[in-house]
């Protein structure tokens, strides 16, 4: 069965439909919303607002790009303002958090590239995080980047390589090792 | 997302920059790893919050009508329920009399069913089994008693509808106690139906709620929506649905976050919705509405 027959079909309101679309395209939301936040809830969180949001807003999909860009586009915008309204909450609990590290956490031995690189990933803005994993880890072209996230293609190589440099600048004490 | 896409070699990249993209790659092995997708929880969280909202678009008006339409139906089935549990616990108390205990004043012994010792009204068949609206139904009578029958007996309705088995243990002269446990357990069961469906509501309206901030829009229709859950879940704080601790605390943290919402102005204000944003997450609201709705129960 094609797509657009798919499509249709869960457009009107066929479960079958909508399981067939939801098991095609689960795993790469799944994967990019689990990659951006690193928790399994947080995760499924997003993957249930995607889905939901995609289902209930099926009808204006018009199908000017495939169902997997739009799919996207949906997740990536979920996943940015979930990301957003989660740190917030972490901010608010972030002075309380800190001053229980200075009083009781030991000095943590001096972390190898692995950690390093993970530090800075998660210091990278939402935004730019997002570019490098679909890019770099989960393999989205600059082009379903850029249908992703609303921004022209040339703006996600923008992203990237600023996204980069910022990495480059963070794992600068690292440059040997990773320059092999 | 066609797999060949999953080598980028753009060549406006310096070798510095290539090299730090495949490092990037290389640590996507352990970077925020992803799990298999559990993907029946999923689906099962996506069929439960559908079923719930409607989806999170904006509610149309037909879909406004039908949640209205909801609370008002889970209102009169409180009203119901705290009612029945009224005169059940006036009938009760009178039936207790001064002396605290009631008498066991049975008259002749009334045949049971042989296996599980549920006791049979007159004309019943051995093996007539009642169901779960029977048993609702069959919960209030003891307020009522027949002619020619003691008041305190568990008498079926003369109607053809009403239940002919009512559950009790077996023996001939039954303690009081046990007598009475039917006459409140039809409200106990129709404020355990009417909190899962209030609880239902709320975790539906919670979603739809979470949703239009993360879409930086508001439904306008959600204050007029948090107020008819706010009035049920007031209702049931008032009801013995509320003895359980963990269904009070949950009851009562509902309580203000509805409240909260009920407050928003219509316009938007951040703090307002940050102090309701902390209310749902620090009190863990949706996780625990979720914890506390039977798999399968939906709002009404």
């Amino acid at each position: 069965m094609s797509e657009r027959e798919l499509i249709e079909r869960a457009r009107n309101g066929d479960r079958t439909a909508e399981r067939e679309i939801y098991d095609a395209h689960v795993d790469r939301v799944f994967r990019l919303a689990y990659r951006m936040c690193g928790r399994d809830d947080l995760a499924q969180d997003f993957v249930q607002e995607t889905f939901v949001k995609a289902f209930g807003a099926l009808r204006d999909f018009r199908g000017e790009a495939a169902l997997s860009t739009w799919l996207h586009a949906i997740a990536t915008r979920v996943v940015l303002n979930g990301l957003r309204s989660v740190a917030r909450h972490e901010k608010r609990a972030e002075p309380l958090e800190a001053a229980d590290r200075v009083a009781s956490a030991p000095e943590p031995p001096e972390p190898d590239l692995k950690e390093r690189l993970t530090v800075a990933l998660n210091r990278l803005k939402d935004e730019y995080r997002m570019v490098v994993v679909m890019h770099d880890m989960e393999g989205y072209t600059h082009d379903e980047i850029g249908i992703a996230l609303g921004i022209a293609e040339g703006s996600s190589k923008a992203r990237l390589s600023r996204a980069r440099a910022m990495l480059r600048e963070e794992l600068a004490p690292y440059a040997i090792e990773w320059m092999g | 997302m066609s797999d060949e896409t999953r080598t980028p070699a753009p060549e406006d990249e310096t070798p510095e920059e290539r090299r730090l993209g495949e490092l990037v790659r290389r640590h996507g092995a352990y970077y925020h790893d992803p799990p298999a997708t559990p993907r029946e929880a999923i689906w099962a969280r996506i069929e439960a919050e559908r079923g719930k909202a409607g989806g999170v678009v904006p509610l149309s008006p037909r879909t406004q009508r039908r949640w209205w339409l909801g609370a008002l139906a889970m209102a009169a089935v409180l009203a119901l329920g705290i009612s029945l549990g009224r005169v059940s616990m006036r009938e009760a108390s009178e039936r207790e009399g001064p002396g605290g205990a009631p008498v066991a004043t049975r008259g002749t012994p009334v045949p049971r069913e042989p296996e599980t010792g549920a006791r049979l009204e007159p004309g019943a068949e051995p093996g007539a089994e009642s169901t779960a609206v029977d048993q609702l139904a069959a919960a209030d009578p003891p307020t009522v008693a027949a002619p020619g029958e003691t008041r305190g007996e568990v008498v079926a309705p003369p109607a053809a509808a009403a239940p002919r088995v009512a559950a009790q243990r077996p023996g001939p002269e039954l303690p009081a106690a046990d007598r009475a446990e039917p006459a409140s357990a039809a409200p106990r069961d129709l404020y355990r139906l009417a909190s899962q469906q209030m609880l239902g509501q709320a975790e539906a309206l919670l979603a739809h709620y979470r949703a239009d901030r993360a879409a930086e829009r508001m439904d306008p229709a959600i204050g007029r929506w948090a107020r008819d859950v706010l009035t049920s879940t007031r209702l049931l704080l008032d009801s013995p649905a509320s003895e359980d601790p963990e269904m009070r605390s949950l009851l009562q943290d509902l309580e203000l976050v509805l409240a909260q919402i009920v407050q928003r102005t219509g316009q938007a204000d951040p703090l307002e919705d940050e102090m309701i944003d902390r209310t749902i997450e620090d009190r863990d609201l949706l996780p625990r509405l979720r914890g506390a709705i039977p798999a399968g129960v939906g709002s009404i």
